[in-house]
C-alpha cells in the first residue's frame, strides 16, 4: 500500500464549529461517522479526526490505483471506528476497497496515516503551500539520499506543521 | 444574473481562502482551484458552503467531484441557478 498521511492544525481547524452544521455534516460525512461524531465526547475534534482519515485513506488509494479523481469528502467512508490506547483506528471505504487507517491526536494537530509507513512532522515557518511542498520535496530528496530510490513518499501541510510519511516500495 | 456577474461574486467568495496573492491577482476561468489557486480540499468545502449560500443553491457530489477550474464552478452555478 502507498503511503497517505494527513495533518490537522488544530487551533485553525476549530476557528470555525462544525460538528452542528448540517449542509456541512451532509457535505462531508456518512450516517455511520455521524454517529461517531455525535457520540464523542469531544465532537468538534472528531469531525478533524474522521476528515484527516479520509484525507490519508484517499491519498493512499489514489497512488495505489493510479487514479486521479478529485478528493470530495463523500468518496471515503470510515467505518469500524475504535480507540486503542491514545490511537484511533479505523478502516476507510473507498470505491470498494479497504484500507487500515490510524490517527493520533496531539495539542496542536491531528496526524492521520495509513500505518506501516515511516512519518515525520516537521514544523514549518514558512507561509504558502506552494513553499510548503518545495520544502517537503526538498526532504524527500534528503530521505532518497538516505535509504535508497525506492522510497514513496506522502505529504501533508496545514498551519505551521507539515508531514512527510514514507515506506519502501519494496515493502508497500 | 449574468456570467460576469456570477464570476466576480464567486472570485470574492475564493478570495479568503487563497494564501498566494499573486495567484489570485491572475485568476481566470481556466484557473484549477487545488493546482493554481493552491486551496485545500478543507477550504474547497468551505467554498461549496459559501457558494451555496451566496447563489441560493445545492451542490451535490457529482457537481463538486467537477469543480476543477472557475470555468467547471461557473457551469455549474449557473446551470443550476438557471433551474
Amino acid at each position: 500500500m502507498f503511503p497517505g498521511v494527513d495533518i490537522v492544525y488544530l487551533p485553525g481547524a476549530l476557528r470555525k464549529k462544525r460538528s452542528d452544521h448540517s449542509r456541512y455534516r451532509e457535505i462531508v460525512f456518512h450516517p455511520s461517522e455521524l454517529s461517531v461524531i455525535d457520540s464523542s465526547s469531544v465532537p468538534e475534534i472528531t469531525v478533524h479526526l474522521l476528515w484527516a482519515m479520509k484525507e490519508a485513506v484517499y491519498k493512499s488509494f489514489v497512488r495505489n490505483e493510479a487514479s486521479s479523481f478529485r478528493f470530495i469528502p463523500h468518496c471515503v467512508e470510515i467505518i469500524s471506528f475504535c480507540e486503542e490506547g491514545h490511537l484511533f483506528m479505523a478502516e476507510g471505504k473507498i470505491k470498494n476497497v479497504q484500507i487500515s487507517v490510524q490517527a493520533e491526536v496531539f495539542p496542536d494537530y491531528i496526524l492521520a496515516l495509513v500505518p506501516g509507513n515511516n512519518c515525520e512532522i516537521i514544523p514549518v515557518s514558512i507561509s504558502g503551500k506552494g513553499e510548503a511542498r518545495k520544502f517537503l520535496s526538498g526532504r524527500a530528496d534528503e530521505l532518497r539520499n538516505s535509504f535508497g530510490d525506492d522510497l514513496l513518499f506522502s505529504y501533508s501541510h496545514d498551519g505551521p506543521y507539515a508531514a512527510i510519511s514514507y515506506c519502501r516500495s519494496s515493502s508497500r | 444574473m449574468s456570467r460576469e456577474e456570477i464570476f466576480e461574486k464567486l472570485k470574492s467568495i475564493i478570495k479568503p481562502y487563497i494564501n498566494d496573492q499573486e495567484a489570485y491577482a491572475g485568476v481566470n476561468e481556466s484557473s484549477d482551484m487545488l493546482r493554481d489557486l493552491k486551496i485545500n480540499s478543507a477550504h474547497l468545502v468551505d467554498i461549496v458552503l459559501d457558494v451555496e449560500s451566496a447563489f441560493g443553491i445545492q451542490i451535490d457530489d457529482e457537481s463538486m467531484e467537477k469543480m476543477v477550474t472557475l470555468k467547471d464552478a461557473l457551469d455549474i452555478i449557473q446551470a443550476k441557478t438557471a433551474a
